[in-house]
């Protein structure tokens, strides 16, 4: 299996030469190859790291998405918001890529489209080749979502009713009406059983305008599938199916994921922080651990939050507390520098240079908004 | 057998837009720069994201600022590269400004225990008279402004539109309208001229009780109460909007109400319906977008060829043929002439059909072999 990274600039204006003092590039992400053996074709992919990846040695969570060449940008858009206040961890996010789009999506043949029925190879092709390549190249924590859109919708809810090795997915005005609704054929209650602890998040969108012929029969088939797996006796809470009257099937994507993301980290950040302790946070997230079977830390921004609080009433032991638990959790730099910190507002300036000593130790700090920078350092 | 038809025929079209406002640059997106600011004695940082058509026309496009620029710049590319590529709003060029001393910036007034606060009338002077003076030179922008902002930075947005500015829109999510015990409510008859009825301003209100109770009434009722004396003072209804989040707290809601204060500033981008109007019904639409905001708007290509291609479909062949004109009119860029050329053969108008061709291997002279292939097709 071989990788090349091919950076993708474009040659901006010269003009940016003449006004520009500076002209640094701002990068989400790089895109790499795959050999595929199960496709046979190279596939390609990309992939955007989180702010804080190569500033400390922790492992994250991973967010797939089909049609990743337009999906791209926003997701990353979206997860760098949400995990920013700590509503969700901060995460990987892999773009698949699209070759034949409706072979890949759709995993049965159908008269409809002579292109269609490579869904279980595509979804093969993610299990065994593509997710083995991504948790070998970066520190992944093994939680994972699918999210797709469409026909990558399809794809989402054919992948969950499979039990494919992934903790969440999502399908934004997913096509079940695919092939005389094959997959609410193919769902047995032994499938919804082992898919139990999954989450599942849908959409349905307002689809008259574009073309009334088809979404009369479109709508129906995504709530009756809902309906189906709630029958069969899915866990409530852990699927959800919502109606976007305002969007249509193209623009609700951007609504879908954003909420789909929520609605799989719900109960993943901690409100009222102030009238939290310590040990409230800790276990919070070592019992998120316990049920996922993936390490979930508690955030280092909503700790440092919780801290500034604690600080604005003169609790200095809890900030103490506290800032040894992001040095614990997530040993950088920064979190050293903050602990120095909170040792100095107590006057024990021996400790803090202690601190402060061991922060000078690492070399790399974050570079704000151009983390395409920090990409390079990484991987180069 | 309708249906079954139409099944395949919608998603690949579905994908089709899709690809065709589809960059390689899709993992960049933007650049980061500096500039000297005599206003501000210092030097500042700023982010510039382009649209992904930039490269490809010599359109104008619109110009949005959104204050905190290095916190907020990744998810406002992301929400504008979405939007615009679904047509709810234009193409835009994003600027996000990065803080130095964000309090003394984005706020208007000083206050007792904040030393350096009050600074929004300097700020804004940088911005429109050196920041975007700058912008305009190394940009194809047209003259349409917007001005983005959350928390402190809504404040500041305020402020912009009530300071009558070079803006013609407003965002300001969740605003800090309590600042100085409300003093940017003072005087709003006084302070808002003729021109300031005519811009949009879209306000949002989180639910903050979680975070602080006592804040949650205090920066509500602000949000209330401009929104009530702007009404009073016969503020058109149309332009003025407060959204709630009652599920996103104050943090959380900056994202969401991005999203929806973007479509309000430009309702009705879209024509409703607009799968089934005529090219000029299309065009008037735009026309009159053009004239309330005073900047240049022009039917979205990848949209107008999208209905043409749904026309064509239905082999309503005229009104496609008026679309694609309307296109190759608007843009002339090689897919416009192609499109137009393309459904002027089937037409059997072949000879407008080939100075078509033409014009587009002028423009793209590699693709002589696909173009020829069409032209033989004609014979």
């Amino acid at each position: 299996m071989w990788k090349k990274i091919i950076i993708v600039f474009i040659t901006l204006l010269t003009k940016q030469g003449l006004f520009g003092q500076l002209d640094e590039k701002i990068l989400l992400g790089q895109e790499f190859y795959i050999r595929s053996e199960v496709l046979d074709e190279n596939r390609s992919y990309i992939v955007g790291l989180p702010e804080s990846y190569g500033e400390t040695d922790n492992h994250y969570p991973v967010i797939y998405m089909t049609d990743g060449d337009y999906r791209f940008t926003y997701t990353s858009g979206i997860v760098e918001f949400l995990s920013k206040g700590s509503e969700i961890p901060e995460s990987i996010v892999v773009g698949i890529t699209n070759t034949n789009r409706t072979r890949d999506l759709t995993p049965t043949y159908s008269d409809y489209d002579t292109a269609s029925g490579g869904g279980m190879k595509f979804l093969k092709f993610i299990v065994e080749e593509l997710i083995p390549e991504i948790d070998n190249s970066y520190r992944t924590n093994g939680f994972r979502i699918l999210a797709g859109h469409s026909y990558g919708g399809l794809f989402s809810g054919y992948a969950y009713i499979n039990n494919s090795p992934f903790d969440a997915f999502i399908a934004s005005d997913p096509a079940f009406a695919w092939d005389n609704q094959w997959l609410a054929s193919f769902t047995t209650p032994e499938n919804v059983a082992m898919v139990k602890n999954k989450k599942f998040y849908l959409t349905n969108a307002d689809n008259y305008e574009r073309n009334p012929d088809v979404f009369e029969f479109m709508r129906p088939a995504v709530e009756y599938y809902y309906a189906l797996l709630k029958n069969m006796g899915s866990n409530q809470e852990n699927i959800r199916l919502d109606y976007l009257p305002e969007e249509n099937h193209g623009t609700c994507a951007y609504m879908s994921w954003y909420l789909g993301i929520r609605f799989v980290y719900n109960g993943f950040t901690m409100k009222n922080v102030e009238e939290l302790t310590i040990k409230d946070i800790v276990d919070h997230y070592s019992q998120l651990t316990d049920k996922t079977g993936k390490t979930f830390l508690p955030p280092e921004q909503l700790v440092r939050n919780i801290a500034q609080k604690r600080k604005e009433k003169g609790v200095q032991e809890e900030v103490l507390e506290l800032m040894h638990l992001n040095v614990k959790n997530y040993p950088s730099k920064r979190t050293y520098k903050a602990l120095g910190d909170a040792y100095v507002d107590i006057g024990q300036e021996k400790k803090a240079s202690k601190f402060y000593k061991k922060a000078l130790e690492f070399d790399s700090e974050g570079t704000g908004v151009n983390k395409g920078n920090k990409l390079n350092q990484i991987n180069n | 057998m309708r249906r079954k038809l139409l099944l395949p025929v919608f998603f690949i079209i579905c994908c089709f837009q899709n690809s065709y406002a589809q960059d390689q640059a899709g993992i960049q997106i933007g650049s980061e720069y500096l500039i000297r600011s005599n206003i501000l004695s210092e030097q500042r940082q700023y982010f510039v994201s382009l649209p992904a058509s930039y490269h490809t026309t010599k359109n104008r496009y619109p110009v949005m600022v959104i204050s905190d620029g290095d916190y907020r710049f990744y998810q406002a590319s992301g929400l504008l590269e979405f939007l615009s590529k679904q047509n709810r709003i234009p193409e835009m060029i994003l600027i996000g400004v990065a803080n130095t001393d964000r309090t003394r910036d984005l706020t208007p007034t000083p206050i007792d225990n904040n030393a350096s606060s009050g600074g929004a009338d300097s700020f804004l002077r940088f911005i429109e008279d050196e920041l975007l003076v700058q912008v305009d030179k190394m940009y194809r922008t047209n003259s349409y402004r917007l001005l983005a902002g959350h928390s402190l930075g809504g404040l500041f947005s305020v402020h912009a539109f009530l300071e009558n500015s070079d803006f013609d829109a407003f965002i300001a999510t969740d605003p800090s309208l309590w600042w100085d015990n409300q003093i940017i409510l003072d005087d709003l008859k006084d302070k808002l001229v003729d021109t300031g009825f005519r811009k949009r301003i879209y306000l949002s209100s989180a639910d903050n009780y979680e975070r602080n109770e006592g804040m949650v009434s205090y920066m509500r009722r602000g949000h209330e109460l401009f929104y009530a004396r702007l009404k009073s003072l016969g503020f058109p209804q149309a332009n003025v909007k407060l959204g709630y989040f009652l599920d996103e707290d104050h943090g959380t809601s900056a994202y969401i109400s991005l999203y929806y204060g973007l479509l309000f500033v430009y309702d009705p981008f879209r024509l409703d319906d607009i799968y089934n109007r005529s090219s000029s019904e299309i065009q008037n639409h735009y026309n009159q977008l053009t004239e309330r905001t005073s900047s240049d708007f022009i039917p979205p290509e990848n949209l107008i060829n999208d209905i043409a291609q749904f026309r064509l479909r239905n082999e309503e062949l005229e009104t496609a043929i008026e679309l694609l004109r309307m296109n190759a009119n608007n843009y002339g860029s090689y897919e416009s002439y192609v499109g137009l050329g393309d459904a002027l053969a089937r037409a059997s108008k072949k000879e407008e059909a080939q100075s078509y061709y033409e014009k587009a291997l002028e423009i793209n002279p590699g693709k002589s072999s696909e173009i020829e292939e069409k032209m033989n097709e004609l014979r």
